[in-house]
């Protein structure tokens, strides 16, 4: 019987190597687990050493790193029950993938404990007691009228059945389909089909508002209806790219060659081309009206994002988020080439976690340029409302200016690292590719037309 | 699907692909061979006009009488007939233009989204689908073409060379959408259009005289070679490929005339996705209320089965969910902004004066379509058709709380008005389903309402090893005649 923990965490189904078909495992080398694992725990080491420099820095890039792998996550849950519900042959081959990845959810958890101990103080400005303090120097009326949201216990409270949910919707879709390769029975397909029907809608809820929570009250001011649609088009995105690209370590050392085929891959390129499209359709949307009606309350987000330097990782996205990738994913071609295509991949993670680090970082800069040109005002000088009064005025040290630091990629390789490391701990116990599920053999003879 | 691969592992638990106990239910139902889908469809391009369109017809003409004589009036006295007011100045016309186009999403999304997403059942329902959606654009732009109070002068709207020194309003998207709708509008004909080629051909073949010289026009030289179906595949695959973001541009382009704005109520980043996904679902609640009632007076019952109607019902159960979710989410971000504005437009739509809209909109939209969370409503005729129809009004009103109940409060009380339409926004809306079902009804009768040539590709009998096996001799063979009663088409009746 397995360690309580290492089934809560690591990985709640038993271990089936010795009954499933040979030629659909992973080899027993403990490299594949152990060397993302390791570099994982020993980025995030290094990341600690961050955070006697500048803790805020620190929990900053800790969240970002963190949500990398949460938004990963998030995605692959969505590719299973999307899949199941719709009643998909093609995916089955490449199943496995996301549904180990899916079964991350609880030591994701586990890593997002030190943020809700140590670091909301330093990640979330509305956690400030004195912004509460009626007649205080910093009292905020705006968060205030927002308390009965924004608060740490009620914060904590979400947080929790946020995991609690995927945790448990990536157990089932995980364990319902594992078990099948050994007790090969259709009654799964359906249950995992009635487990979806439920599951989406209840974990669209749950992604949109733990976007809200963990990403857009990083700036308590600020709001937009659209950011869960965000956030949600961008986790897609990442987790097709990660479930391509370990489909493809996979194929180097010989294993599923014959059962992932060129065809699966064309189609997760499509799906990709067609996300990106998405992403940016959601984002120039957001952009664009927020531009538009240049409303102060919202438009200083914005601002933060084309000032002191963050307009270039503005700019990244714009370039590398989509036309980049708008243009290379379009021919056939780049879909079936396999090292373009991870490559493209790569490309793809990479701008996910520029998205997160765009969304997340600027807010400390921020915060420091709003209190600046706050003291600006009392000094007398005419604030301008809106965009240009606002940039005119951010004038924050140079410390704050955007730029990327050792510890943001520290802390996102440690936790993409040991992200990775449980998942291939996990996919060595059991078979790589649900043989046995009833859609098995139309999902490998699949083709595009 | 043709397929090349060699891959069978006998180890498999099912190594000979899906077992039948999770096979889904034919697409075509009732057994019919490709000779009996070719006489169900053409047949009734053929056939003696039955005496229901008839009398379906005279009452869309008469509609389509109101709809003249409101026109006329509204042309002679212009947009003060409405009942148009201060603070309310986009009235039931920008309501109707924008309940109209989303109804016009449809057809596209049957035809392009869920052909790249190799939905086969779409084949059955596409072609009814395109042309409706083709009819509900022709509808909806009936208003902003009359709105603009003096429609002789619409041309000011295109980029045109002119003397004039005119440029038309680019920061505006009500100019945007000029070039998203006709775009769309464009697309979506060639599409359609193209999809008819094969069917219209195969009438022709059918035909004699007259109707021969004008199918054969129409069907432009077909003659399914197999260079034609080449070209005819990679057209079809082209058009869809283009016509995918238009689904979604047109009426995200329509959700930004208000969301640009800074009036409470308008001003939210979600309305894009929200409106698309609101115009889906308005969608095909139309098809589903036409197809209901064309499957039976028509005798489709076979290619339109309750499978398909059952999948649609899912359709609107999604979308409608989305949009039920979206209402909430801005009413919680309304909550959330902390601006005093925001807060008092989402409580005054659910408590002000247009409250009785507002709970309209929420129990059609988000309420009722969760009865098809069961299989026994799903597949019930009566239970969809009913949704369909509320679907449609809580669309409308969707729209009608969006438009009045945030124009109707303005910032300053002495600019507050309720609004009250006149008899003739009534004539015009009204008169615009006399648009719609004339040419509905004038396609029922001439075109093929189903895609002969594209349901016949997802019968069993396109698979090109179908004659391999016992299918050959018994089973295809039985059909052929059985359906001579399965079909009540009789197929002496057709003339030749």
């Amino acid at each position: 019987m397995a360690n309580p923990l290492t089934r809560l965490f690591l990985d709640p189904v038993d271990s089936d190597r010795d009954q499933v078909a040979r030629k659909f495992q992973l080899s027993g080398d403990y490299r594949w687990w152990a060397v993302p694992l390791g570099i994982g725990i020993a980025c995030l080491a290094l990341s600690l050493v961050g955070l006697g420099g500048d803790s805020q820095r620190f929990w900053y890039a800790y969240l970002v790193g963190w949500m990398f792998c949460v938004s990963i996550a998030v995605g692959a849950l969505f590719f299973v029950m999307i899949h199941h519900i719709v009643k998909a042959h093609w995916n089955v081959t490449i199943r496995r993938i996301p549904e180990m990845l899916v079964a991350n959810f609880p030591l994701l958890f586990l890593l997002g404990i030190p943020i809700l101990l140590f670091g909301m103080h330093d990640l979330f400005h509305w956690t400030h007691a004195d912004l509460y303090e009626v007649g205080g120097d910093h009292y905020d009326p705006i968060l205030a009228g927002k308390q009965g949201f924004l608060n740490l216990p009620f914060f904590i409270v979400r947080v929790v059945l946020y995991f609690a949910l995927w945790s448990y919707l990536g157990f089932r879709v995980y364990k319902l389909s594992v078990q099948q390769d050994t007790e090969p029975t259709e009654e799964n397909t359906r249950k995992l089909r009635k487990l979806s029907a439920w599951g989406i809608p209840l974990c669209a809820v749950a992604t949109s508002f733990a976007s809200y929570d963990l990403l857009m009250s990083l700036d308590p001011h600020w709001f937009s209806t659209i950011f869960g649609v965000y956030f949600f088009a961008g986790s897609w995105l990442s987790s097709l790219a990660v479930l391509a690209l370990i489909a493809m370590a996979f194929r180097r050392s010989g294993l599923l060659g014959n059962e992932i085929t060129t065809e699966h891959y064309q189609d997760i390129g499509k799906y990709m081309f067609g996300f990106v499209v998405f992403w940016t359709y959601i984002a120039f949307s957001q952009y664009m009206l927020i531009w538009y009606g240049n409303l102060p309350e919202e438009i200083q987000w914005y601002a933060d994002r084309f000032s002191n330097g963050w307009e270039t990782f503005t700019w990244i996205l714009v370039i590398g988020h989509f036309i980049i990738p708008f243009f290379l994913l379009l021919p056939k071609i780049s879909k079936r080439v396999l090292p373009f295509f991870a490559l493209m991949c790569v490309w793809i993670l990479v701008m996910q976690w520029v998205d997160l680090f765009w969304l997340a970082m600027p807010t400390i800069v921020g915060e420091a340029a709003h209190t600046a040109s706050a003291h600006a005002a009392e000094a007398g000088h005419a604030v301008a409302a809106g965009f240009d009064g606002v940039v005119g005025l951010a004038d924050v040290s140079s410390s704050q200016q955007a730029g990327l630091r050792l510890v943001d990629f520290t802390a996102w390789f440690g936790m993409f690292g040991i992200f990775l490391g449980a998942t291939f701990w996990r996919a060595g116990r059991h078979s790589l590719t649900p043989y046995n599920d009833p859609y098995f053999a139309d999902a490998v003879r699949f083709e595009n037309v | 699907m043709a397929t090349t691969s060699t891959y069978h592992d006998t180890s498999l638990a099912y190594p000979d692909g899906v077992p039948k106990t999770l096979a889904d239910a034919p697409l075509v139902a009732g057994n019919l061979s490709f000779h009996d889908v070719t006489e169900l469809v053409a047949g009734h391009t053929e056939k003696k006009t039955p005496l229901f369109w008839f009398f379906g017809f005279s009452v869309a003409l008469f509609l389509m009488g109101i709809f003249g004589l409101s026109i006329s009036y509204l042309v002679w006295n212009g947009t003060g007939t409405w009942g148009v007011n201060n603070p309310v100045g986009w009235g039931w016309a920008i309501v109707n233009f924008v309940w109209w186009v989303g109804i016009g999403h449809a057809g596209t999304l049957i035809s392009a989204i869920l052909f790249l997403f190799r939905q086969r059942w779409r084949t059955s329902i596409n072609r009814a689908a395109e042309a409706m959606t083709l009819f509900a654009v022709a509808c909806a732009l009936v208003f902003p073409t009359f709105h603009t109070g003096r429609p002789w002068l619409d041309y000011w709207m295109l980029p045109v060379p002119n003397q004039m020194a005119m440029w038309p309003q680019f920061k505006s998207p009500l100019m945007w959408d000029v070039f998203a709708v006709s775009i769309y509008g464009t697309v979506s004909l060639l599409f359609w259009y193209t999809g008819l080629i094969p069917d219209l051909a195969t009438i022709r073949d059918r035909a004699t005289g007259l109707r021969q010289k004008i199918y054969g026009i129409l069907s432009m030289g077909w003659t399914g070679s197999n260079r034609h179906w080449r070209h005819y595949e990679r057209a079809y695959l082209i058009l869809a490929g283009l016509a995918t973001p238009l689904v979604l541009s047109v009426h995200s382009v329509v959700s930004f005339d208000f969301a640009v704005s800074i009036v409470p109520g308008w001003h939210t980043t979600i309305f894009p996705p929200y409106f698309v996904a609101g115009a889906i679902f308005s969608g095909f609640a139309m098809v589903l209320t036409l197809l209901i009632v064309a499957r039976k007076a028509y005798n489709l019952e076979n290619l339109i089965t309750l499978d398909h109607l059952e999948k649609m019902n899912i359709i609107i159960l999604v979308t409608g969910t989305i949009v039920g979710f979206a209402y909430i989410t801005e009413f919680f971000m309304a909550w959330y902004s902390g601006v005093a504005y925001e807060q008092y437009a989402f409580r005054n739509r659910m408590f002000g004066d247009y409250a009785w809209a507002y709970w309209i909109m929420m129990s059609c939209n988000l309420i009722f379509p969760q009865l098809f969370w069961f299989k026994k409503f799903r597949r019930s005729i009566g239970v969809m058709f009913f949704i369909s129809i509320t679907t449609n009004i809580g669309m409308w009103f969707e729209r009608f709380v969006i438009v009045v109940s945030s124009l109707h409060r303005d910032y300053l009380p002495s600019s507050w008005d309720y609004f009250s339409p006149t008899i003739w926004d009534a004539g015009l809306y009204i008169g615009t389903f006399g648009l719609f079902f004339t040419l509905f009804f004038l396609f029922l009768r001439f075109f093929p309402m189903v895609a002969i040539a594209e349901i016949k590709g997802v019968m069993p009998q396109a698979n090109p090893h179908f004659y391999d096996h016992a299918h050959g001799d018994g089973a295809a063979g039985d059909a052929s005649e059985a359906t001579v009663e399965a079909v009540p088409a009789k197929s002496d009746e057709v003339g030749r």
